[in-house]
């Protein structure tokens, strides 16, 4: 499934490239002249930090056009805790998200965007459980499993609205399914949770951001002529 | 905008279905149990094993042996080493099992994991072993290692039977009861409750003879002493060669009428080397114990019950409704005193002798025309049965009134 959304995702994106190729009154290299870069954040990270005692994290982001291309990169970090009467996981660590979004609504004055994208997404982190364990052979045991220093890695398809609220402020969402995760280091404790991903256990994962945006212009925006 | 929103609910939908999906049942996955299986190496079948003791380090759990060729035994889950210590009636061996775990959190409301993978053996004192599964189980049997043998040389098995009064020479299987058996300084062989017609035990490899004692339940000791040669060969390649015990010859025995030897040279699987057998007991007398005439037999309180050609007691503070005691057959009659626990009463039995030998070998008396001669019982004696039966049949009823 994942599969064939990746590559109707290329196809769409290849063919987006192929449609650009419009005019040939159109000054292109001006076209292609970013016009503005934004920079926000997930309001969802930071909403659920007063309400969660398990989770702790933000997420910024920041992206720049390149007429209907749009190259984004998003640093975020997480910690989360979670805490039972016989055990205890908690992790910790940073991740960040680079790739590009493709904007379908070419003739919105406004450049509101509904978006498709791809990202390739790395986390650094370290987790650690303690628990006991009631043995009836060998006994009952308190144990502590770390894994430091644990690497990760991923690819996001990306769908989402980008639209301009006032002035320059922006809101929008981006859905996102993650998929392929590695792990670059061997432990005798399975990595649990990957900051930026979710249960390493799963081999793809839904995320979802609702972001705020602040765009600093660069120059006017120029459309190619029909 | 009308778009936007569709496609905003449809998203939306999507992430809370998916998020249901984060909270599975526990699995609680925990395959800490490694199968080995004993083998022979000579045809690799499997081999029945007499487990005398299990021992794993960091547990002073006593482990089971739960099938005759199967034994399972728990990892460690802290460990990434345990040593195995496995006591077989054969011998002591050992084994050190290395093996990985990798520790999984399930969820909060669940316990760890634990998978346990990777199994290797880096010490044993087997004659062979090898890993056939390295992923220990948690549920269904896995054999996991196998254990293999070379043949056993000094295997030797004994079979019990009874003759009878009729032309079989053969008899049928005598149920023997022992406490256990041992020969020469060997460990002694535990079989407490056992009935059984035949055993196996190891001969003495230190020496040309072997004392084999029964240690039977009704507290006798009866003995079988052998002697015999060792051929040395080499069986199996593997094993290099072996001393097999040849020429095998009964010096003395005690407990049973008559020795056969059936097989002189032992083998692996043993096949029964001696058969010691018993003749037919055909001067038991059976007397039925009742409260009146019409009544069923009735167990009464017995301090003992002595012969007049014998001191031997026979049962000595019993409650008992049935009596076999043995007649004299030296003498036409045998008077017999039964103390209850309110008096003691005689009562005399005469009979005719006659002397048969069955199947060559057991020369008996054949008994015959059995009467009650006196009685101290109120009511006489009922004669049932005037000659003697083996197995046994009810000769006398006394009522014991």
């Amino acid at each position: 499934m994942s599969r064939l959304l990746t590559i109707s995702v290329f196809s769409l994106l290849l063919s987006q490239i192929a449609l650009g190729q419009e005019s040939d009154t159109t000054d292109w290299k001006d076209i292609y002249r970013p016009t503005g870069i934004r920079f926000g954040t997930d309001l969802i990270s930071l909403a659920k930090i007063p309400f969660s005692d398990r989770f702790d994290g933000w997420e910024v982001s920041a992206d720049v056009d390149f007429y209907k291309y749009y190259l984004t990169a998003e640093v975020g970090s997480w910690e989360k805790t979670l805490v039972s009467p016989t055990q205890s996981y908690t992790n910790s660590g940073s991740y960040y998200r680079i790739g590009a979004d493709v904007n379908l609504l070419l003739k919105d004055p406004e450049r509101n965007m509904f978006f498709l994208g791809l990202r390739y997404a790395h986390s650094n982190f370290s987790e650690q459980l303690s628990y006991r364990t009631d043995d009836p052979v060998f006994g009952s045991l308190e144990q502590v499993s770390n894994n430091a220093a644990m690497r990760a890695g991923w690819a996001e398809v990306t769908l989402g609205l980008r639209v301009k609220i006032w002035k320059q402020l922006w809101m929008g969402y981006t859905a996102r399914l993650k998929v392929a995760p590695t792990i670059g280091t061997e432990s005798e404790f399975e990595p649990y949770d990957i900051p930026g991903y979710g249960l390493a256990s799963k081999s793809t994962y839904w995320g979802f951001n609702y972001q705020l945006y602040w765009r600093i212009p660069l120059r006017k925006s120029v459309l190619p002529e029909e | 905008m009308r778009l936007f929103s569709w496609i905003s609910a449809l998203i939306v939908s999507a992430t809370l279905l998916t998020s249901c999906f984060e909270n599975p049942d526990c699995i609680g996955l925990k395959n800490d149990l490694v199968g080995i299986s004993f083998k022979k190496l000579f045809d690799g079948q499997a081999d029945t094993i007499q487990l005398v003791g299990l021992t794993v380090s960091g547990s002073d759990s006593v482990f089971r042996q739960t099938t005759p060729s199967i034994i399972v035994v728990p990892l460690n889950t802290f460990q990434r080493e345990q040593s195995l210590g496995v006591k077989l009636v054969r011998g002591d061996y050992s084994m050190s099992l290395a093996y990985q775990v990798q520790t999984q959190f399930e969820s909060v409301d669940c316990g760890p994991r634990f998978l346990f993978s990777n199994l290797e053996l880096p010490q044993h004192n087997f004659d062979s072993v090898r890993v056939t599964n390295g992923t220990p189980f948690s549920g269904e049997l896995v054999t996991n290692i196998e254990i293999f043998r070379c043949p056993a040389t000094n295997r030797f098995k004994v079979g019990f039977r009874q003759l009878y009064t009729d032309d079989n020479a053969d008899g049928e299987a005598l149920d023997e009861t022992f406490n256990g058996v041992s020969v020469d300084n060997l460990p002694y062989l535990f079989y407490p409750d056992a009935e059984l017609s035949s055993l196996e035990m190891p001969l003495n490899q230190g020496s040309n003879q072997s004392r084999i004692s029964f240690d039977m339940a009704s507290g006798e000791f009866n003995t079988l002493d052998l002697s015999y040669e060792f051929v040395t060969s080499t069986a199996v390649g593997k094993c290099g060669p072996q001393g097999f015990i040849r020429n095998l010859q009964v010096i003395n025995s005690t407990g049973y009428d008559i020795v056969r030897v059936l097989k002189d040279s032992l083998s692996d699987p043993p096949s029964t080397n001696v058969l010691l057998l018993k003749c037919p007991r055909t001067n038991e007398i059976e007397i039925d114990l009742k409260e009146s005439a019409t009544s069923v037999a009735t167990a009464f309180a017995i301090d003992k019950i002595t012969a007049g050609y014998t001191t031997e007691e026979f049962f000595v503070d019993t409650e008992v409704s049935k009596l076999i005691l043995p007649l004299d057959v030296n003498a036409d009659q045998t008077d017999f005193t039964i103390a209850f626990e309110g008096g003691a009463k005689n009562v005399s039995f005469g009979y005719t002798r006659t002397p048969v030998t069955f199947h060559g070998q057991c020369a008996q008396t054949i008994i015959t025309d059995l009467t009650v001669l006196s009685s101290e019982f109120t009511t006489p004696p009922v004669l049932v049965e005037d000659s003697i039966k083996f197995p046994s049949t009810v000769n006398v009823e006394i009522i014991n009134d």
